[in-house]
Formats: C-alpha cells, structure tokens, sequence
C-alpha cells in the first residue's frame, strides 16, 4: 500500500504525516496524535460525536480521508476550550439549558435540588436531580460531594427523565393478569391487595412445602434492592436467591479472593506506568475504571495496552493492542507468567515475604512452551514476550480486566492466572497499581453483601449445592434453577420473584427459561416499565418506581404480612 | 469503522480523471465529498479497489450565475455553498429549501450536489427541484463530452446513465420563466434523515391559469419521477380546490413506493398525496396564482 505525505494545522501546530489512503481524519487524530475528545460514535456520519473544524467549517471526520487534509488547518475540542473554564460555546449552552429535556413544567415552579445517584447502570455515580412539581424536571453530575461520577448524566440521565421517569406506560401500581397466560391482559389492584395475595401465597408455599420453594431472581441493583431482597429471603427462609453475578463480577471477584482474600480494584488517584486493558472497553462503558481516569492517563503518556479480540476504541490508541483468540485468555496470562517467572522479572520482595506456592507455580509454568501458548491463542511469542517485560519493567503497571472475561469460559481459572500476574509482578497494592479496598479506601457501595453461604435456615436444601463455590459466592447459578423447575430435581420450586430482572434475557438459555416458569407457579415482579410482552408467562406484576427503596418498601410490606419464618430466621444485619 | 483499503489515483485534470476511470474500469470510483462512498464502503456495500479523488483539480467547486444562462454548479461545489449561494436563494428558491433540508452542517460541508445525484439514490434530495428546473448534467468521458437532462440521468436504484468512464463536469440549471413559483417538501423521519418520501413543484403561470407545472416526486420508485398524470390534471386551468385534490390523488396514485424499516408502502402513498398537495399549493401561491373554491 503506497503511503502519502500530508502536512496540515491541527490546534495551530504543524504536522507531517504518511498516510494510507483510507486512513480518516478521526483516526489520524485519536491514533496518531491521541486527542481522544473526538469520539467516534456511529463511524457514518449520523451522530456527530467525531465533528471537527476543518478549513473553518464543522466536518464529520469519520466521513473525511486523512489524504484530503492536506493543506488544511484543523481545529478539535482540544484546541478549543481548556480544563478549568467554560468556552463561549459552553456558555451558550448553560445561559440557554441546551441539552435539557422539556417536561413541561412552568419554569416558575419551585424548584428542589436533592443529592441522589444514577440508577441507570452498575457505576451508581453521585448525581443532583432536580425536582419541581412532582417531578423530575433535571439531573446533573453531584460534583460536590466527592464522590466518583461519570458525565453521561448529562445526556444518558436526563433523557430517561421522558424515557423512563415520565414513560406513559410506567407502572406506577401492582397489576395482576386477567387473561390467559401470554395474553398481555392485566388489570389494576391495590397494594394491598397485591401484598396480600403475594403474602398468603408466600405463607401457603412455606406451611404446606417449605421456604426454599420459593426463589429469588434479582438483577442488576438499582437502589439496596439486593440488601433488602436477599434479607427478605433470609427471614423468609429460602436459600434459592439467583443474580446476574454469573456472568458479571463473581468470576473475578472469586479469583481475588481465592488469591488475594478479597476483590481489588484499580487505584484512581495515581497515574500509572502501564494500562493494561484485558476484555474492558471503558471508553464506552462505566465499571472498573473511570472514563475520566482512562482520560487522564490517556492525556499524560501513560502506556496503553489493549488485549481484545475487536479493534474496540482504546485499541486504536494502545501502544500494543494484543488480538487473543476468544476464549484463551486463561492460556495468554499462563503464557505471560512463564516469561515474567522464567526471566526473573518479577517482584522478588513481594514473591518472598507475600506468596505461598510460588515453587508450584514455576513447575507448573515447565510443562509448556511458549510456542504452545501461541497456537493456542493465536498471539505470536513476539508480542507475549513484549508485554510481560512491559508488566515486569514498567512500575506500577495497572491491569484492569472487565466482564469480557467474565463472560467467557473458564473465566474464574483466567482471573486467577491475571490476578497472580498482578501480585508477582508488584503491582497489588501499589499505588498506581491494584489496590484491596479497606474501611478507610472503600469503593464499593456501602452495606455488606449477604453471602448465602452464611445463611443456614434450610441447610441442605439449596438448589445447585453440588456447585459449592458458586453457591458461597452469591447465588444458585441461574440454569440450575431453570433445570429444578423443568426437571423436578432436587425439586420444583413453586413462586419465583423476580426482581429488576427479565429472566427470559439474563438467564442462560431463553427459550428453557421461558418454558419454566409457565411450569410453575406464580411469578411476581416488581419493575418500572411495563414489559408483559416480553414476559409473557407472569402471573402478577408489581408496579414499582424507579427507587430502590419503594421495592424495598414492597418487601417491608410482606413481612409485617408475615411472609417471615415463624421462629424468626434471623436478618444477617 | 475502518473504510476497506484501496488505491488512491488523484487526478488533476479532468480529463486526466476520465483517463484513470477508464485504465481500471469497471472497478474505478470518483470521490467527491465522500459522504455516500465512505459508508457504502465501511458497511463493505461497495469495495472498489481504486478511488479517483477530483480535489487536486482546480476550479471544480463553482456556483456561478449569469442572468441569461443560468445557474452552473460545479462538481465540487458542496450543498451547503449552494444552501448559502445568495443567487440560489433568489433565483432557485427550491435548490435552496433542498439544500436546507439535506442531512446536517458537517455533512453539507462535505457532501456536493453532484455527487448526490451521481450516487443515483432514488431519494437523492436535490433531484427533484433540478428536474423540476429541467437542469442538466454536462459529462465528460474519453470519448468526448455531452449532455443529458437530469430527468433522464436516473436508471434505478443507485444507477445512472454514466458510463464507467464518465464524470459529471457541472450541472447546468436554465433561468426560471418570468413569475414562476416552486416547493420542495420532504417527509422524513428525523430532519436529517433521508427523505420517505419528497416532492417538487414548480407553477408558471399564464394569466390566470396555471400554464405549465411539473411534479417531480423522489423517494418512492426506482427512480426521482415526474408526476405526468397530477400535471395534466393543471396544465392550462383555471387551479381550484377540486383540481389541486384530484392532482395530489394523481401523484399519490402514480407513486410506486416500497415498504421498508422506515414505513410501510401505504403509508408513504399517503403522504405523498400530502406532501404534493402541499408543495403544489406552496407553487401555486409563490407563483401568485389564487386557488379558487
Ligand atoms: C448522515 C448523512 C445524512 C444524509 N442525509 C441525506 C439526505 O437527507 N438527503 C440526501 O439526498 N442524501 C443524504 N445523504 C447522502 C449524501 O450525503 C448525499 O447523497 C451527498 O450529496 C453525496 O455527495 P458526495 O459529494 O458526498 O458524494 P460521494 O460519496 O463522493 O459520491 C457519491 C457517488 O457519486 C459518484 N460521483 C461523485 N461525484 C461524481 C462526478 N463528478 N461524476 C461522476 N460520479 C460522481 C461517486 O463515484 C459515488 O458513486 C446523507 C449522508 C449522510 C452520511
Ligand atoms: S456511568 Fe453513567 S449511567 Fe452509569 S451510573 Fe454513572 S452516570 Fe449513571
Ligand atoms: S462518528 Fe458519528 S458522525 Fe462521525
């Protein structure tokens, strides 16, 4: 392919390029040159989020080759506006509150502003809702308190004010079907009859079969569901609570344990060395690492290295950008330790004074070549011998894994292989590296979460305690469940809640899952949008609002209904 | 989204650029402003393996008048220049509402009224007003230049009477007749979107009657067409509320839209009995001839 020489302007300094011809203009800046500000979103011209200024006048620079730049200045956000004030543009948009969505209160109205946080996804950032009449008339970042947010509130937030909060077909109340099963008829009754219908079911099931025949399907939190509804399964008596952590944090979280006696998180506050980015993309999703942190060191030269199979967006800037095939990740990180064990480049303090078995470790790392690694993931020696002499000589290397492995096979097995590279390496607990959240550095929401392995009201009784690790990490494994109801064993539970969650989606194996539940008994679910459609099988519905502790206030109403174990299972607190 | 590797052949004349379409024809494309290219490329709709780039030729990006002749559009003259051309708005008030209605600011910035009827979509935004202004395209090719109106420039879908060899040189729109009037309307379902449906009308009136009129609607056959059976229904009358109806029926009943993502056939028959009522009425009124009960 024949390169082009190119110079132009871009933020008033001179640049000299060799380009290939289908090299384009947001590539050249991101990849070349990392001003990451222009984003490429649809790659196609619809979304705007790649605009530039070309020549004086806004292009889209995802539809612009990098050979028609030559000659002409550019200008990017970066060029634009500093970190510290606000440009005119900005301005304009406060002075006018562009961006705001329009819910049709009078502008006059009182306004309250109260400190809450997004329930929109698992990073539960710190935000300010503001509230006139009633209702939600706009949210922003909470940029006092301290606490890590995201931006995205700005756009994400406020469109669920029409999107979610003023949604037509919002339940606001409990609803119970009226038709047959899958018709999609329902009709309104009132919480208390609602309470008590799923009350007395609660207490025939328990009289007549016992608690743990009833089960609990939670999703992703949006509030304290999780405390509220797995105390309510504890005082009910059921050891058969299932959430998404299969297939979310467990895995990791399981292997840190199992490594460092508990979960690590990366360290914001200092600019690393090295970023390893292992099946994490969170330049477009929130977890793990800020995107402003991944800015930030982005902006300061840090090394970037980027193990995904896609060309996902950090990979464009990476320094190495390692393709594994999909689902080796395991292999690549064995691959990894044997170079960084067999040329010493670990922490040897930290091997002495902190490790146990690192002599099996080495044995273990004997029984296979490098060349074996590379059939197996299809990344060549070269690039496994590179990055781990990066890990082992860049300090303090960060790596950040994301549920790209979480998601994959043998996901628990690989994070222990990563988590092991982390610590010999020297990079657990170092500033900049991971770090082990204690009482005075916690990232984590506050409360504890209840471990089923430490409730024992029915011993013996739990649905999949033939998987004790996943049992004592969080929850039965979702397709045992599906298996009980359609096999009948250990035994065919008889109520399902479902809680924040669609089994139908977040179960393994929908069309199984589906069958399930028109198997068994009732299934009530507390939600904030009407979805029978895609639920078809439901036997009641409980409205909920978008608030975790109104759910939580719908389980508060069972048990004075006395929905709890006779002799008083305990709350774990 | 990566855009598939390809050669890139710049040309400096035109004649040099017909000269490199035809050395490595049929697989040869030229690039104007990119804006269909580049998509139908990322989305592997289109691979060709060599891309003419005409930016290196000068004097392409004209929007010239000259009362007399006319307008003349180059073929890297952008439809935001042609948005802003103060010429066009006076004089071709319906290439400017077309301009204004095409896709957003750093798209117009980019994308030439060229290359939208060049790429031969159906719903190309600017054919309408250019066939109802009875605009030609000039084309260039090895074997010499000729001319074609751009009401028979269109094939089908994404196919023009260009041959591999050939490049649009300039549009040429004639002068409006004294007191004529024209409309373009288009329903989308965002602004920025392309159209569902769009009509064109232009009235020159005689007296009190609507003299000539043509029809053109866009987005709903294979091609932009003229709506031959809603102009006879006007041509030479006196327009009434009767007719003005009985015309849009006629536009709506010679549409043969199809049903896709965006919206069903019916629905886009619909509204183009709407939108030509509607861009007829506007002709009507711009060209001062009232619409009697
Ligand atoms: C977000 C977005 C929104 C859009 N919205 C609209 C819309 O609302 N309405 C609409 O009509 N279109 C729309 N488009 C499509 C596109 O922008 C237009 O069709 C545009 O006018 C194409 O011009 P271009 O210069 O970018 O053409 P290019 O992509 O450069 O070329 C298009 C085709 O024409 C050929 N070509 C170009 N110039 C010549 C020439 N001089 N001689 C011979 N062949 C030539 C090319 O080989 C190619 O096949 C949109 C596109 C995007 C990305
Ligand atoms: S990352 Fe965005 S969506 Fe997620 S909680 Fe934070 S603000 Fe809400
Ligand atoms: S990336 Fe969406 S417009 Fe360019």
């Amino acid at each position: 392919m024949t390169l082009r020489p190119i110079s132009l302007r871009i933020n008033g300094a001179e640049y000299q390029f060799e380009v290939e011809p289908q090299e384009t203009l947001v590539q050249l800046l991101r990849e070349r040159l990392r001003l990451m500000r222009t984003k490429e979103g649809c790659g196609v011209g619809e979304c705007g989020s790649c605009t530039v200024i070309m020549d004086k006048r806004a292009v889209a620079s995802c539809l612009v080759l990098a050979v028609d730049t030559d000659g002409s200045e550019i200008v990017t956000t970066e060029g634009m506006c500093s970190d510290t004030e606000l440009q005119p543009m900005q301005e304009v948009f406060v002075d006018h509150l562009a961006m705001q969505v329009r819910v049709g209160v009078s502008t006059l109205s009182a306004r309250q502003e109260y400190l809450t946080f997004c329930h929109l996804c698992c990073g539960h950032c710190a935000v300010k809702v503001t509230v006139a009449d009633n209702v939600i008339v706009d949210m922003t970042p909470d940029f006092e308190s301290g606490l890590s947010n995201e931006q995205c509130v700005f756009k994400k937030g406020r469109l669920s004010i029409p999107e979610i909060h003023l949604h037509p077909d919002r339940l606001l109340y409990p609803l119970k079907r009226a038709g047959a099963k899958g018709e999609g008829r329902w009709e309104r009754i009132s919480w208390d009859e609602a309470l008590d219908t799923i009350a007395d079911k609660l207490k025939t099931i328990r009289e007549e079969l016992g608690p743990e025949y009833v089960v609990f399907g939670l999703g992703e939190p949006h509030g304290l569901e999780f405390a509220f509804a797995q105390r309510f399964a504890s005082v009910y008596g059921s050891p058969n609570v299932t959430t998404p952590g299969w297939f979310c944090g467990v895995p990791f979280q399981t292997a840190n344990a199992f490594t460092f006696g508990q979960g690590a998180v990366p360290d914001e506050e200092h600019i690393p060395e090295l970023l390893v980015l292992w099946g994490i993309n969170p330049n477009h999703t929130s977890g793990g690492i800020r995107r402003q942190t991944v800015s930030n060191i982005v902006e300061s030269g840090t090394k970037i290295v980027v193990i995904d199979p896609r060309k996902i967006d950090m990979a464009g800037v990476a320094d190495l950008w390692i393709r594994p095939r999909p689902g080796t990740d395991g292999a690549l990180a064995m691959g990894l330790l044997k170079v960084l064990v067999e040329e010493e480049l670990y922490d040897e303090g930290f091997v002495r004074d902190w490790t146990i078995g690192f002599d099996d470790l080495k044995a273990e790392l004997a029984t296979f070549t490098l060349t074996d690694v590379a059939e197996a993931t299809w990344v060549p020696e070269e690039q496994i011998v590179e990055l781990a002499r990066m890990i082992g000589k860049n300090k303090p290397t960060c790596l950040q894994w994301g549920n790209g492995i979480d998601q994959g096979v043998h996901p628990f097995q690989t994070h222990r292989a990563i988590s092991i590279l982390a610590a010999i390496s020297g990079n657990l607990n170092t500033p900049g590296g991971i770090v082990l959240p204690d009482a005075e550095h916690n990232y984590v929401r506050p409360g504890k979460f209840y471990m089923l392995s430490k409730r024992a009201p029915v011993a013996g009784k739990t649905i999949g305690k033939e998987y004790p690790m996943t049992i004592k990490s969080t929850s039965v494994p979702s397709w045992l469940l599906t298996r009980a109801i359609l096999d009948e064993k250990p035994y065919m539970p008889r109520m399902a809640i479902f809680m924040l969650t669609n089994p139908a989606t977040s179960f393994i194996n929908s069309k199984e899952t589906l069958r399930g539940p028109h198997e068994a008994g009732i299934l009530g679910r507390p939600r904030s949008i009407h979805d029978s459609d895609r639920h078809p099988c439901g036997h009641s519905l409980a409205g909920g609002i978008r608030d975790g502790a109104r759910r939580g206030g719908l389980l508060a109403g069972l048990v004075q209904r006395g929905a709890r174990a006779s002799k008083g299972g305990r709350s774990p607190g | 989204m990566n855009v598939p590797a390809f050669e890139y052949l710049p040309a400096t004349s035109l004649a040099e650029a017909c000269a490199l379409l035809a050395a490595h024809a049929p697989g040869a494309r030229v690039i104007a402003g990119g804006t269909d290219l580049l998509v139908k490329m990322k989305h592997r709709r289109l691979v060709p393996p060599y891309l003419v780039d005409l930016k290196d030729v000068p004097g392409l990006d004209h929007i010239r008048h000259d009362t007399g002749d006319g307008l003349r559009i180059g073929p890297l003259a952008t439809i935001e220049s042609v948005k802003q051309s103060v010429d066009v708005r006076k004089r071709y008030p319906m290439l400017h509402q077309a301009a204004a209605c095409m896709a957003t600011v750093p798209i117009r910035n980019r994308a030439t009224v060229v290359g939208n009827i060049c790429n031969g979509s159906p719903s190309a935004e600017m054919a309408p007003a250019l066939i109802a202004l009875g605009a030609t395209a000039e084309i260039v090719g090895v074997d010499g230049a000729r001319s074609a109106l751009v009401e028979d420039f269109f094939v089908g879908p994404g196919c023009t009477i260009l041959r591999p060899d050939e490049i649009v040189a300039e549009l040429r729109v004639p002068e409006p007749s004294a007191g004529s009037g024209g409309i373009y309307e288009k329903y989308s379902l965002r602004r920025m979107d392309v159209a569902l449906a769009g009509a064109a009308a232009l009235v020159v009136p005689d007296g009190e009657t609507c003299g000539d009129i043509r029809v053109v609607l866009s987005a709903v056959a294979p091609t932009p067409i003229r709506a031959t059976a809603a102009e006879r229904v006007l041509r030479g009358q006196v327009p009434t509320e009767a007719l003005l109806a009985q015309a849009a029926a006629e536009a709506a009943a010679q549409s043969r839209p199809i049903s896709d993502i965006r919206g069903s056939a019916e629905m886009r028959v619909k509204k183009v009995e709407e939108l030509s009522g509607r861009a007829i009425r506007g002709a009507l009124k711009a060209a001062r001839l009232e619409v009697t009960r």
